[in-house]
């Protein structure tokens, strides 16, 4: 009886302590902007938008790069939140523990200044807890191979998990960030919050 | 030993809701793919509209799941908490029947929740320590 008691005890803190262990993992890839230098940078590059792609689409399209799952790609900054995230590659759920993934398929593309869709993927509890608070007009700013796109939120929306018109190509250089819908942090989570931003010209 | 037993079926109770909601032996209609796989599953367990256990048949005219009328909302309805894990078992023929686009990442964490049950679990184990100490 004592025996199970204590075992029960043990048991309850190994669970307690690994989901605790994960959680600060995903976390610990979110930072405040003021603990960062990043921001001072946002203006390093300038992109002209709509020129004719002098490359092949191959070079933007996510299945094409040469990262491997989980590798941190990118940052994105969302100013009014205050918040920088690391980026990984991928959208499973072993990339999605460390953090915010880029979405690799042959719909999405990376971050460029032509064409293409780029969808990031946060878990509700840990990275984009606060995404229920972005407006329209709000800017989302990812950093990525030494370049700095600047997206302008268009629309967001609540969509059924089976939605398959999100991840879809797109013309026109487009950001998605996508999380589970209700933001609550426990109970199960049937629909996803989707955001969807616009490359800004400069 | 009854306390032993009560607390090793509590600790089922706390593992047994550890996602693995959906082994429901009851269909819904939402469980099917399509009217006459419904009707199909109908026919093979010799259901009829006096005998509808599962309540496939929301209006009570010997058809299962129809989707015009919404007759079938009963089945609906208690669908959507338990079927996490079949819609998984679904993905791949989606995969096939629409390629417009991609699925949408799973984005939720359980964490917290299962932290919670762990929690739980050594609020139990503390208390049935403490109960046998008062003993």
């Amino acid at each position: 009886m004592r025996k199970l008691a204590v075992a029960m005890m043990i048991l309850g803190l190994v669970v307690v302590g690994w989901n605790g262990w994960n959680w600060y993992i995903g976390k610990a890839s979110v930072t405040t902007l003021k603990a960062n230098e990043m921001t001072a940078s946002v203006d390093v590059d300038t992109m002209s938008k709509g020129e004719k792609p002098s490359r092949s689409f191959k070079e933007i399209e996510t299945l094409e790069q040469p990262f491997s799952a989980g590798e941190q790609v990118a940052k994105l900054t969302i100013p009014s939140l205050d918040l920088q995230y690391e980026v990984f590659w991928g959208a499973d759920d072993a990339t999605l523990n460390q953090g915010v993934g880029m979405y690799v398929s042959q719909w999405t593309t990376v971050p460029n200044p032509e064409e293409g869709h780029t969808v990031l993927s946060g878990h509700r509890e840990t990275v984009f807890t606060k995404l229920g608070e972005l407006e329209t007009g709000d800017k989302l700013i990812v950093h990525y191979e030494g370049q700095v796109f600047e997206y302008e939120i268009e629309k967001t929306w609540v969509t059924d998990e089976e939605d398959r018109s999100v991840i879809v190509r797109k013309d026109q250089p487009t950001l998605t960030l996508t999380t589970c819908y209700p933001f609550e942090f426990l109970g199960s989570a049937p629909d996803r919050y989707i955001i969807q931003a616009s490359l800004k010209t400069k | 030993m009854k306390k032993v037993l009560a607390s090793l079926f509590a600790v089922f109770m706390v593992f047994g809701s550890f996602g693995v909601v959906s082994a429901d032996e009851d269909m819904d209609c939402g469980d099917f793919a399509s009217e006459a796989e419904a009707q199909q599953y109908w026919d093979d367990n010799g259901y009829s509209a006096e005998n509808d256990p599962e309540r496939l048949d929301g209006d009570g005219d010997g058809i299962p799941c129809e989707d015009d009328d919404g007759s079938s909302s009963e089945g609906t309805e208690s669908e959507e908490g338990t079927d996490d894990s079949e819609e998984m078992a679904s993905e791949d023929e989606d995969m096939t029947e629409e390629e417009q686009g991609g699925e949408l990442p799973d984005t939720s964490a359980p964490y917290a929740t299962y932290a919670l049950f762990g929690l739980g679990l050594m609020a139990m184990g503390g208390s049935l320590f403490f109960v046998r100490k008062q003993n």
